[in-house]
């Protein structure tokens, strides 16, 4: 039992492990995740004789539960509900494959100890495994240069092919009709469409690839096992969600781009693509279709052969991109319907609000630290269009140098505008950089805009381009002026700061990355009681009630529960980006990109502190999906004294919290642990939810603990070797074949 | 360095033999069928997965009745108190 000694309350856990299906005593385990990396587990089993094997050649299917405090039911009254009701009050933890088993033995003069140590990895690592070869081949792409078309008679394979490209960035259509490359399974068009539509189009033109065994390809591999592997078995659509409060913007404004290319049978053939967000930016629609549209064809065309690249590498590349991730809930979202959410595609947002599950309250931390490195932080950013301009001199080549942070673009040019702060042998000096020096951080124009300015016309033309009269530029450009009042001629969003738009994709990176550098200075972690509701990869808070002490606000790399099979149980936290709630009120951090700055309200005012349009906008992106609003730092704390503001939630508030005063019996966040539990929690798929969409039934220790001796039956063990007089007379198995399964 | 203490060599390498069932004693019995045989509690036979195919298994993410069956051999063995001494 652990004893929490910064609450009024003794928290005692449980947890349930089962290896297919079938509970297993344990010693302890832990559930790891990091950022970008797909969750895994190790648990600590007593040895036996066998178990040292199981893994070979079979990954034997594993589950972690815990037992939800608030669903709980005192054994005093456990026989007035059914089984099922206490079955539901087991969540889903942690869900995975033994890939590995450690046998462990010690002897020592004071004693010894012995244990098996079983290794768990995501069932979606299996998605690594399919090559694109099983259902296409790339020479394809050269009997399509030939004249044959992906849907004509001659059928090649499309995979890799533009037309894929232009196809899955069509994104999804709300159609459950196979013989339609856009198809999605029934009801899934909300949680799917947009980006993780894209995706979605890309596996359905692989599979129908497989369906045609072009040039006589053999794809049994594909259509047969890996099909329906990810399709039924692993149920990734299924499972899948984007944040359609985010996406909704991308994929219902399409966009015409025409296809005229007789090598790929196509001529002047018009197909409508989304533009994902990382390329909405304040140019013409054209210039970002054609952006967008290159930069996917050259990062498909990147791709590694089809005999060793996978599918995982394309959707792993593809997301990077798109600057997106695809999260793994180990712990799934349990959603209304009955169903659950365990495959999250979302933009890069280090800097947002956190969903009220990654708030860890008071109660919850035993220990935390913070690292700040300001020798790390640049003064300035230089982002330099072309670095023979830095050897040779202007004049050698086409290139500008783009600044960050407006103090010393200002500083660059005092008496003119942006337009004349592009030298890079302009040596002025920042207001603020005479505070601590200059600390220049120098890089390059990233690829994707290179391309732009090598597939539009430069110059003064582009500004023809520009999307000038684009309501949310008019209001990035209004709230800009606004931090900085009678500094318009600087202004990298309005058409009078003497730059073109070009200049201005340039200028918002160089700010976006000099957000980045600032704030990546400081990492923390905290440690404290098991807490199994946040998710990684998404904004987290570190609340301290203290108010001498400040609060943290930053983005959560990864998360460590800890437990044994006695209760005792931590959970521990890591966090980069990290600024704290004075510096979220204080400073502008102006960090993502403009398309998210007006999908999620931010456009007007950047601070997430106080800011109640964006906080209204980040409630509704978690409640689609989580089911759970957003934390912002003014509703935790009282910005005027550091002191905590009293906040509940109730059956009316649902999954946001709302501001209590103390009169009104509001709760301070800091009273209990099992009260701040409530207040973060969200609903995870229990152990009785899982078994209806799985279809597999899990047998408790419960279920037969009381068995006598004659209630129990005998089974020849799948491994026994019979033997008789020095000879082994049972027949040799493969070496490939695992003793647990029919072949 | 003639002194060898351990002996080497042989005249004829003796025969291997393996012990038989036969020849058991009843603690040896009772070891055989813990390490032969797996202990199925009758009361959740109707909850096994009913098949061990690994195409079902695999693609269709059926549990396996025969990794079943071995789990709850172990679960059995170590929940229980019939447990022979040393034999975990």
């Amino acid at each position: 039992m652990s004893f929490n000694t910064n609450s009024q309350d003794l928290i005692h856990n449980e947890f349930r492990v089962y290896i297919e299906g079938v509970q297993i005593p344990f010693e302890s385990a832990t559930v790891n995740q990091a950022y970008k990396e797909l969750p895994t587990a190790t648990i600590t089993v007593p040895p036996f004789p066998g178990l040292q094997d199981i893994g070979r050649n079979y990954f034997p299917k594993v589950h972690i539960f815990y037992k939800d405090f608030n669903f709980s039911i005192p054994e005093s009254y456990r026989h007035k509900v059914d089984r099922d009701e206490l079955r539901d009050s087991w969540k889903l933890l942690f869900t995975g494959m033994i890939k590995g088993v450690e046998d462990n033995k010690h002897v020592g003069s004071d004693g010894g100890s012995q244990n098996i140590t079983l290794h768990a990895g995501s069932e979606l690592e299996l998605i690594s495994q399919i090559l694109i070869k099983f259902a296409n081949e790339r020479f394809q792409e050269g009997v399509q240069a030939l004249g044959q078309t992906a849907d004509g008679a001659n059928v090649v394979g499309e995979f890799n092919s533009h037309t894929a490209v232009i196809k899955a960035l069509g994104g999804i259509s709300d159609t459950t009709d196979e013989s339609d490359v856009r198809h999605i399974p029934e009801g899934k068009f909300e949680d799917l469409k947009g980006t993780p539509g894209i995706l979605k189009v890309f596996w359905n033109i692989l599979k129908r690839d497989a369906e045609r065994e072009v040039l006589s390809n053999d794809t049994e591999a594909m259509r047969e096992m890996y099909v329906p592997l990810i399709e039924e078995g692993l149920k990734l659509w299924e499972f899948m969600s984007g944040h359609p409060e985010i996406e909704e913007g991308i994929a219902s404004e399409k966009f015409e781009y025409k296809i005229d290319d007789p090598r790929q049978g196509l001529t002047d053939e018009d197909f409508e693509v989304m533009i994902p967000s990382t390329f909405k930016t304040f140019i013409s629609d054209k210039a970002q279709v054609s952006l967008a549209v290159q930069a996917m064809k050259q990062n498909h065309a990147a791709m590694p052969s089809d005999m060793t690249g996978s599918l995982g590498h394309y959707f792993t590349s593809i997301l990077n991109l798109l600057e997106y991730d695809m999260i793994e809930l180990p712990a799934p979202v349990s959603k209304e319907d009955g169903g659950l959410t365990k495959y999250v595609v979302k933009p890069q947002m280090p800097y947002y609000y956190s969903p009220i599950c990654n708030v860890v309250l008071p109660s919850l931390i035993s220990s935390v630290s913070t690292r700040s490195n300001y020798g790390d932080i640049p003064t300035r950013m230089m982002n330099i269009a072309n670095i023979a301009d830095l050897l040779n001199g202007p004049g050698h080549g086409i290139g500008k140098v783009y600044t960050s942070p407006h103090s010393v673009r200002k500083a660059r040019s005092p008496s003119g505008n942006l337009g004349n702060t592009f030298s890079v042998f302009n040596n002025k000096v920042g207001k603020y950089e005479w505070g601590r020096g200059i600390v220049a951080s120098v890089l390059q124009v990233p690829p994707l805009y290179n391309l732009l300015g090598g597939h539009l016309k430069k110059g003064s033309e582009e500004e023809t381009l520009d999307k000038n009269t684009s309501a949310s530029k008019a209001t990035a450009e209004a709230a800009w002026n606004a931090m900085y009042p009678g500094d318009e001629q600087y202004n990298p969003y309005s058409t009078d700061s003497g730059i073109d738009a070009w200049d201005r994709m340039n200028f918002l990176y160089t700010d976006l990355k000099m957000a980045q550098a600032t704030a990546t200075a400081r990492i923390a972690q905290a440690s404290g009681v098991f807490n199994p509701y946040p998710i990684v990869g998404y904004p987290m808070d570190f609340v301290d009630q203290v108010a001498s002490r400040d609060s943290y606000h930053g983005f959560c790399t990864s998360i460590t529960h800890s437990f044994s099979a006695s209760g005792n149980a931590e959970t521990s936290y890591s966090m980069a980006s990290v600024s704290t709630y004075s510096e979220l009120a204080y400073h502008n951090l102006p960090a993502i990109n403009p398309y998210l700055m007006t999908a999620l309200s931010l456009d007007e005012n950047p601070r997430l502190y106080g800011n109640a349009k964006a906080y209204a906008k980040a409630c509704k992106v978690y409640l689609d999906v989580f089911g759970i609003g957003a934390a912002e730092p003014a509703l935790l704390q009282d910005y005027r004294t550091g002191e905590p503001n009293p906040f509940t939630r109730t059956p009316s508030s649902g999954g946001c919290w709302t501001t209590e005063s103390d009169t009104t019996g509001g709760v301070r966040f800091e009273t209990t642990t099992r009260g701040s539990l409530a207040l973060v929690a969200r609903n995870i798929t229990s152990l009785i939810e899982l078994e209806k969409l799985s279809g597999n039934t899990f047998i408790d220790i419960d279920d037969w603990i009381y068995a006598t001796s004659t209630d129990v039956s005998l089974e020849d063990h799948p491994g026994r070797v019979e033997v008789e007089s020095a000879k082994i007379i049972t027949p040799g198995s493969d070496a490939e074949s695992s003793p647990f399964l029919d072949y | 360095m003639e002194d060898k203490r351990y002996p080497e060599g042989a005249g004829t390498i003796p025969a291997l033999n393996i012990p038989g069932r036969d020849s058991m004693t009843d603690s040896e019995k009772i070891a055989y069928k813990r390490r032969n045989y797996l202990i199925i509690p009758t009361a959740v036979s109707g909850d096994l997965s009913g098949t061990s195919d690994a195409k079902k298994c695999f693609v269709e993410r059926r549990f396996s009745e025969k990794f079943q069956q071995f789990m709850l051999n172990y679960s059995y063995t170590l929940v229980t108190s019939k447990v022979l001494s040393g034999e975990i």
